[in-house]
């Protein structure tokens, strides 16, 4: 079968490069039935909410009567496997000078006919059980939905960027960018690479452990009693504590290293994760498109033309702050499929934890001459403060000393817990507005923005594909308004602006986006 | 086609965005809202006092769910007289390069799309829009669902213009 389909390959690369005939339908090798099953079970991973119910009643089956549970789990695994040896079976692609076709499907069958011009982005991806055959999986991203998104499952390294290169050369809509290519060959550069250490601080910084927290929610009390019995077989008892520990100071002292302890694992699990995902992370600039390939297990690529960078992040969070870090985040047109979990990890290029001086050069190559940490940027006008204080810091205040007085009883200690959140509140409120600027010249439009951390936004004039324009009753008597500029990544609203500088910033955008022709992707 | 529509730009104040001439809905339109919105006031009132006086026991319905229910139909009737106040406001304007719309009474929304970055362009017509001549002109860019560009209470003769419009000027430009 190997064989056979080794020879199909060989067959389809010389019909590309003969072309005008259609290549005959294609197999896949027998390492795809490992990404078909993967399949089945991603598809179950991804109805997770709904499965709940079903997880927690086959956890209370498999405590109560192991037998019925194994036989439960047999059958899944059957079900399983014989679901993708037939979707394996039913798989078929064909290729011609022009297109692909391919067909799948077991119970719900489908054909995708896929011109070569309409075919936006290729990417290679190596899942893990891959690696050590040579094969990929090959995706085609298109300028449709991301839903009847089309790929190879599973084709020959060498062929695959063989087929690549001759679909860039000849789709018609990538001439223009292949004759970027052409000229700015010698420009083809890393740009950055991670290493370890780098990806470490990024954990640090950005704990994505909450996802795992929340996905071992059902066992919870379980955990608990399991962290219990562990306790007590190094003699500590739970139920015995208030007796045995006389002291309050020890009661405390044992709720710090607890608390330390447990933050340390969070640490670690979301070093971990960061190391997965990240792991040999690597920036190159090709004929003018960013290429970012990482990965521990799956190593993904996704490729970025340069002209359809929409918005360009500069984010640095507290801890960043302190560790002078930064992330870069590129983004390109987000709002193409629904599936927004799944295409906005491909939709944007994030660097992970970069130094100022490579953010600089970073943000200089994306961006040409847009110094965005530097300018002088425009405050917002003070009365967003009061505006967030009403909005969100005093409801929130008067919540917190109505539940202090519900729980405490107490009318003293609700009117110091009112005077402190809203203190806070306050000084939150000053902060963020601190945080807000904006800045705009004939090119680029800048903002920044943040609380405890700060983030800087640039993005081109002619990127915005619509603006909206809020003034309340009371901002109109001040002059002021709310801008926001919708762009094909995301809306940038900047809030409490004279209303000048909004129509000017209007009137530039909108002239440049009417008069330039310049396309935005 | 093209030629039809051209009068109704102005372009002696082609460049500045605060000199847009918005023009106003389709009467009928805000006639209509008021009616319907009216008239849905009117049916919950309707509906709240025939739960809380009707031939039955008064311990049937307690009093407490009578006071809090009786939110409903006040809302609907400031609903009601906000958009007495909020629909005259409503407006749009076609300019040679964008179009726009502006709406709220408090908060002043005004939304400007450039024609050179609509996808695509619909016409939504419901039953009653149908039986009394309106249409709702829908435009999409690349700015995903939550930025759709809708004008509702056009004419249909309006809103077909303007479709004729916004696609000449995709195939010119």
């Amino acid at each position: 079968m190997k064989e056979q389909n080794n020879v199909a390959q060989s067959a389809n690369s010389s019909t590309i490069q003969s072309g005008k005939q259609l290549g005959p339908w294609l197999k896949l090798p027998p390492i795809a039935l490992a990404y078909f099953a993967l399949a089945v079970v991603k598809k179950f991973a991804g109805q997770l909410e709904m499965l709940i119910p079903l997880i927690f009643a086959g956890y209370s089956i498999a405590k109560n009567n192991v037998t019925a549970f194994f036989v439960l789990s047999v059958l899944l695994i059957c079900v399983t496997m014989v679901y993708s040896v037939l979707s394996f079976i039913a798989y078929r692609y064909r290729l011609s000078d022009q297109n692909i076709e391919i067909r799948s499907g077991v119970i719900q069958k489908s054909q995708i006919n896929l011109p070569f011009e309409r075919i936006q982005n290729i990417k290679l991806v190596q899942p893990i059980y891959y690696r050590w055959t040579g094969y990929c999986c090959m995706e085609f991203d298109t300028a449709g939905s991301a839903k009847n998104e089309a790929s190879i499952v599973a084709i020959k390294l060498t062929s695959a960027e063989q087929f690549k290169q001759s679909i860039m050369t000849n789709a018609p809509t990538q001439q223009s960018a292949q004759a970027d290519a052409q000229k700015s060959k010698s420009a083809d550069r890393l740009l950055i690479k991670r290493n370890l250490y780098d990806l470490a601080l990024h954990g640090l910084t950005n704990n994505r452990i909450w996802i795992v927290l929340g996905a071992a929610a059902p066992f919870y009390a379980d955990i608990g009693a399991y962290v219990a019995s562990v306790l007590s077989r190094w003699g500590i008892d739970l139920s015995q504590i208030n007796l045995k520990i006389q002291s309050d100071l020890s009661v405390v002292l044992m709720v710090l290293t607890l608390t330390m302890m447990i933050l340390l694992l969070i640490a670690l699990l979301s070093i971990i994760s960061a190391i997965i995902t990240h792991y040999d992370f690597t920036l190159e600039k090709v004929s003018a498109r960013y290429v970012r390939r990482s990965g521990l297990f799956t190593k993904r690529e996704v490729s970025m033309p340069l002209r359809r960078l929409q918005l360009t992040l500069y984010q640095q969070d507290w801890l960043d702050l302190i560790l002078k870090r930064v992330n870069i985040v590129f983004q390109q047109n987000a709002n193409v499929g629904e599936n927004l979990s799944n295409t906005n990890l491909s939709r944007k290029i994030l660097v992970p934890s970069v130094t100022y001086d490579e953010a600089d050069l970073l943000i200089d190559d994306a961006m040409p001459n847009a110094n965005l940490k530097h300018y002088h940027y425009k405050h917002v006008s003070r009365r967003l403060i009061v505006r967030l204080w009403l909005q969100f810091w005093l409801p929130l205040a008067i919540m917190v000393s109505v539940g202090t007085y519900l729980i405490a009883k107490s009318l003293l200690l609700s009117i110091i817990m009112l005077a402190c959140a809203g203190g806070i509140g306050s000084l939150a409120a000053i902060l963020s507005w601190y945080r807000w600027g904006y800045y705009e010249d004939p090119q680029y439009v800048c903002f920044r923005r943040g609380f405890l951390g700060r983030d800087f936004g640039c993005f081109l004039h002619y990127k915005v594909q619509q603006v909206r324009l809020h003034e309340s009753w009371l901002m109109k008597r001040h002059k002021l308004c709310s801008l926001s500029f919708v762009l094909a990544s995301q809306t940038i609203k900047i809030p409490y602006i004279p209303i000048t500088a909004a129509r000017k910033m209007i009137n530039r955008s909108l002239s440049q986006v009417e008069h330039s022709g310049q396309s935005w992707m | 086609m093209r030629e039809l529509s051209n009068d109704d730009i102005d372009l002696t104040r082609l460049s500045s965005h605060e000199n847009i001439n918005f023009i106003p809905m389709s009467g009928k339109y805000v006639v209509l809202r008021r009616v319907l919105i009216g008239a849905i006031a009117l049916f919950l009132w309707v509906l709240w006092a025939f739960a809380a006086f009707g031939p039955w026991p008064m311990d049937i319905i307690a009093p407490s769910i009578l006071n809090i229910t009786i939110t409903i139909p006040c809302l609907a009737s400031l609903f009601f007289i906000y958009a007495i106040f909020a629909d005259p406001q409503k407006g749009y304007a076609l300019r040679e390069h964008d179009l726009s719309y502006r709406s709220g009474l408090f908060i002043r929304h005004s939304v400007t799309q450039p024609l050179t970055r609509i996808q695509h362009v619909e016409i939504n017509r419901g039953p009653l829009q149908r039986r009394y001549g309106l249409a709702e002109l829908c435009a999409y860019s690349a700015g995903g669902q939550a930025s759709t560009f809708a004008i509702p209470g056009l004419s249909h003769r309006d809103a077909q213009q303007l479709r004729e419009f916004i696609v000449a000027h995709k195939t010119s430009h």
